[in-house]
């Protein structure tokens, strides 16, 4: 149905087609590659033993992993320089790629000389900006010392003595302050870092400057850097001299910056091209770690859609002496990806499914019945037209932005907007539109069965679900005599049939009731032996997996619970009708709230207040418990999910 | 209120404590014939089995065997701090960042030796989930600059960065002692951050915890070391509780060592002096001994609250401490009643 057929197709070529192979197989994209080593390894690569083979099978003795030998991070570096230059605006162009024969050495040499290109502004730039840096340091290290009223020519040749301006902790700070008195420097506290450390400035005499130093050290003073000779009037002054010399680098550099825009802008289109070509190797190198290679031959190994066979065989037949092989999935080549494929009505909902699991490449996919059905009890549930078509809005919005959930809730919206008009609700309000169908609230007990009688309806598709993956998989034991296989069906049947027809007082109840009665015990008794009589029947030897006292304590614990699940389930679907009532409830409520406030802005007020609250609380809640009867209700019945996802090729992403 | 803020996490120390091993696995470690026998023990016979089950029995290394039983410490703080919040669990971190610090200590000595970093992996016990130390690149830096570069998101890089070379003796060394210093500076900085009221026995007990440390650094530096005044004061710990400012720049001052004994005869702590010939070789355990049973009464009294919860990982820190000490009396090939003094841990 909605699952599409894998199969495993496996290739080996000369070694000089590999790169135009591999971009083949990047451009279909629709493929997930598997490592050709490991397919070799465990046996399930296999070539038929044929003369012409020979070369090919020959070489398997000589193999080595693609891994091993391929290595794009080169590409990779120059992709991401250019991907830097132009901030991120170059982007893989696929259709040209696919045009285009890419010549790797022309790529790179054209890289190359667009590099050497830059390298004169570049580097300008960089000094430029470089300079700015060692300004502001200067700037910070004099300004500690503005308050000086003397020439920094007069400090820097002092005679004797040297000086010195450097930070320590506050827990250093408090040890420097208790030997004050005895250290052999003067020492001023001249101000705070912005990391909380504390500036000092150091005098010492140049006599005993090592000693000085020695201690310093072990408080670890970290010395300023940003004092120059060159700098000789006082502190003030200086700061003055640096602010403007900033100033004027500044100004420099914004023009740089221009040039350099305006030239990278010239050369849009060739760096375009390389980035492209470029782009496409380093993904070629990735798809090539994947290969195995031997003197001669690449091999190579990958999940496609079986409708894609002809295809990939008419890619093969352009290369000479490519060998090109398919397996199907029941020959046993490893457990095959499950790729779904649906339409786009149902589309979205597979993110639901996948919530619970990835289904199995042999099961049915549940996306379609679960898209109806929870479409059908989210409408149900929240009809109301206004703010259905709030929902609609909200998640055509988000889908445009690629939210995969928003294209749920649009589908969600338009159902709401749907059971809105069938019971006449409009924003909350019973009395704008005319109920096509009926008022929740005027017949409660007709929603409520109507609840269940849908209930009664998905459970039984449920279990037709159930015994066709089941009996899929040839479980005889659960898909025929289990509790969701054809007798646990059949049971759930007759038992409602027992409840119906005496509960409506038909005629025939008095005949119907005890003959279904004695088919519900001898359904329920198959159940209880359901191991022994599948093995029987399949001819195995063990009738019992275990020992048959466990079996029996085991199956008949079981019993119970199938029995009391078959009246939860079913009645548990009595909230789907429980929560259309809650809807008309809820806004009732803040109805009385708007009369009572008998002021006509605070009523309003009140008004649009419960429309938001109401579209908030049930749009999250409704959907939960309609996923709740989903999973648990629905899917704990026929759905296992324990598949691997079909993950295409996608190479783009790895680059960035 | 606060005791039942701690309810939880004080039980869960009582709980951890009771399936520490105890004498009776101490008196057999002791008697252990060699290496291998301790070894056996400890992953058969306690809880440090399961972090001992990955070394090879036949390929043993001491200082490995002894790294790893630092493991249990990391997980227990590790699973610890989920009880904690605030200033109580950043106070907590500390126990990681000691070891942090230990390893860093190692690394360090191993670039100053020109070793190849990697081959010192076994060594390097730290939390994975709570620290910033680049640990992995840091196994393949090649020498000093690579290394301290690694640092530079971390407190460290701060310490390491005026030393522009690690291959002088003296700068090692001093490089050590500023590590220790940054990590009591640490320590007092997110104690301070505790709420007093409740805390009170905990703070006492790591104040006293400095205090002792302080007046070791001044005898060694007085003795061994030969420093100035200054250099004793600039590595000299903060917020002591008996042994403030104005005592350790007496201390400092004290002319010999009959004047420093006389300085603190006064305090709880003369008992580290009052012996004549043994002064030097038990000077670490006497302080240690002295912690054990100021923690081993602080878990006990500490009845729901944080201080039981430090003094628990205080006091396994000890027992790795006597558990290393006892697989180092192995190589010495030394008796049992030589084993047992030192010991932290009173074994009769």
């Amino acid at each position: 149905m909605a699952i599409e057929n894998v199969i495993m197709m496996d290739v080996v070529g000369k070694i000089k087609y590999v790169d135009k192979f591999a971009k083949d197989i990047f451009l279909f994209n629709d493929i997930q590659i598997v490592d050709a080593m490991q397919e070799i390894d465990s046996g399930r690569f296999i070539l038929p033993i044929r003369e012409e083979n020979m070369g090919e099978l020959l070489g398997f003795a000589q193999l080595v992993s693609g891994e091993t030998m391929m290595d794009e991070k080169n590409f990779v570096k120059t992709v991401n320089k250019l991907n830097e230059l132009y901030k991120g605006s170059l982007n893989l162009d696929m259709v040209s790629l696919a045009k285009s024969e890419n010549d790797l050495g022309k790529a790179l040499g054209k890289a190359r000389e667009f590099d050497s290109n830059l390298v004169v502004e570049y580097s300008e730039l960089r000094d430029v900006k470089a300079q700015i840096e060692a300004l502001e340091k200067s700037k910070i290290a004099y300004s500690y010392l503005d308050e000086l009223d003397a020439q920094m020519s007069e400090l820097d040749s002092l005679e004797n003595f040297s000086y010195s301006l450097g930070s320590v902790t506050k827990d250093n700070a408090m040890r420097l302050k208790s030997i004050y008195n005895s250290v052999t420097s003067i020492v001023f506290h001249v101000g705070n870092q912005e990391d909380n450390e504390e500036v000092f400035m150091i005098v010492s005499p140049k006599d005993l400057e090592i000693e000085s130093q020695r201690i310093l050290k072990a408080l670890n003073f970290k010395p300023i850097e940003g004092f120059n000779a060159k700098y000789t009037e006082s502190p003030k002054e200086i700061l003055a001299a640096i602010d403007a010399e900033i100033e004027d680098l500044q100004t420099k550099n914004a023009d740089l910056v221009q040039k350099l825009n305006i030239h990278l802008e010239e050369n849009r289109l060739d760096a375009t091209d390389s980035f492209n070509t470029l782009s496409l190797y380093a993904n070629l190198s990735i798809i090539k770690k994947y290969m195995a290679f031997s003197d001669e031959n690449f091999y190579f190994s990958g999940w496609i859609s079986k409708r894609d066979k002809q295809r990939m065989e008419a890619i093969a037949a352009k290369y000479p002496e490519m060998i090109i092989m398919f397996s199907d999935t029941n020959k046993g080549s490893g457990k095959p990806p499950t790729k779904m494929k649906n339409n786009w009505l149902f589309k979205p909902f597979e993110t639901l499914v996948k919530l619970y699991g990835v289904p199995s490449f042999n099961e049915l996919d549940p996306t379609p019945f679960l898209s109806i059905t929870y479409m059908f009890c989210f409408g149900f549930m929240f009809g109301d037209v206004g703010q259905g078509l709030f929902l609609t809005a909200a998640g055509f919005i988000l889908g445009r932005r690629g939210v995969e959930l928003g294209k749920v809730l649009f589908r969600l919206g338009i159902c709401s907007t749907f059971f809105g008009f069938m019971y006449g609700s409009f924003f909350g309000f019973e009395e704008v539109i005319h109920a096509v169908w009926l008022r929740p609230f005027e017949e409660i007990n007709s929603i409520l069965f109507v609840a269940i009688g849908i209930g009664i309806g998905m459970l039984f598709v449920a279990y037709i679900y159930s015994i066709i993956n089941k009996l899929r998989k040839n479980e005889i034991k659960e898909g025929v005599f289990g509790k969701n296989g054809i007798c646990g069906f059949v049971l759930y049947a007759s038992l409602l049939a027992i409840v119906g027809i005496n509960a409506a007082g038909f005629e025939v109840a008095k005949v119907l009731t005890p003959v279904l009665g004695v088919l519900a015990v001898l359904l329920v008794f198959v159940v209880l032996i359901r191991e022994p009589l599948a093995n029987y029947i399949q001819k195995n030897k063990h009738l019992y997996e275990e020992a048959p006292s466990d079996y029996y304590i085991e199956s008949g614990f079981e019993l119970f619970e199938m029995l009391l699940g078959m009246f939860s389930n079913t009645v548990s679907f009595i909230r789907i009708g429980a929560f259309a009532l809650v809807h008309v409830g809820l806004f009732m409520a803040f109805q009385t709230l708007a009369e009572m406030a008998q002021n006509g802005v605070i009523s309003v007020g009140v008004l649009i207040f419960a429309n938001v609250f109401i579209i908030g609380l049930e749009t999250l809640i409704v959907s939960i418990q309609a996923l709740r009867l989903q999973f648990y209700e629905l899917f704990s019945k026929y759905y296992t999910g324990d598949g691997v996802e079909f993950r295409p090729v996608d190479l783009e992403i790895n680059l960035f | 209120m606060s005791k039942s803020k701690y309810a939880c996490i004080s039980a869960k120390a009582l709980a951890m404590r009771a399936r520490k091993i105890d004498d009776e696995d101490f008196r057999e470690l002791i008697k252990a014939k060699d290496l291998k026998e301790v070894f056996i023990y400890l992953r058969d016979n306690t809880y440090y089995g399961e972090f001992l089950k990955t070394l090879n029995i036949e390929d043993l290394h001491r200082t490995e065997f002894e790294a790893h039983l630092n493991d249990l410490k990391v997980q227990e703080t590790e699973k610890l701090m989920h009880y904690l919040s605030g200033e109580d669990k950043i106070y907590f971190k500390v126990f990681l960042v000691r070891l942090e610090v230990e390893a860093l200590r190692i690394l360090i000595r191993g670039i100053a030796r020109n070793d190849d970093l990697e081959s010192l992996r076994e060594l390097i016990i730290y939390s994975r989930q709570y620290t910033d130390v680049p640990f992995e690149k840091l196994f393949r830096a090649r020498d000093w600059d690579e290394f301290k570069k690694l640092l530079i998101n971390t407190d460290y890089y701060r310490i390491l960065e005026i030393y522009k070379d690690i291959k002088v003796d003296q700068d090692l060394v001093m490089v050590e002692k500023t590590l220790d210093r940054y990590y009591y500076d640490l320590v007092k900085n997110r104690l301070l951050k505790l709420d007093k009221k409740t805390n009170r026995d905990l703070i006492d007990a790591q104040r006293r915890n400095f205090d002792l440390l302080n007046l070791i650094w001044i005898y060694r530096g007085k003795k061994f070391y030969k420093l100035s005044r200054e250099e004793l004061i600039a590595y000299s710990l903060r917020g002591g509780l008996k042994l403030n400012e104005k005592r350790l720049v007496a201390l400092v001052e004290a002319k010999n060592f009959v004047e420093m004994k006389e300085q603190i005869a006064d305090t709880d702590y003369a008992f580290l002096f009052n012996h004549t010939k043994t002064i030097d070789l038990y000077m670490e355990r006497r302080q240690e001994r002295y912690l054990y049973f100021m923690y081993l009464k602080l878990f006990s009294e500490g009845n729901g609250s944080f201080g039981r919860v430090v003094a628990y990982v205080r006091l396994l820190d000890f027992e790795i401490e006597d558990i290393t000490s006892i697989i180092e009396s192995k190589r010495y090939r030394m008796g049992s009643d030589e084993i047992k003094k030192y010991l932290i841990r009173p074994i009769d």
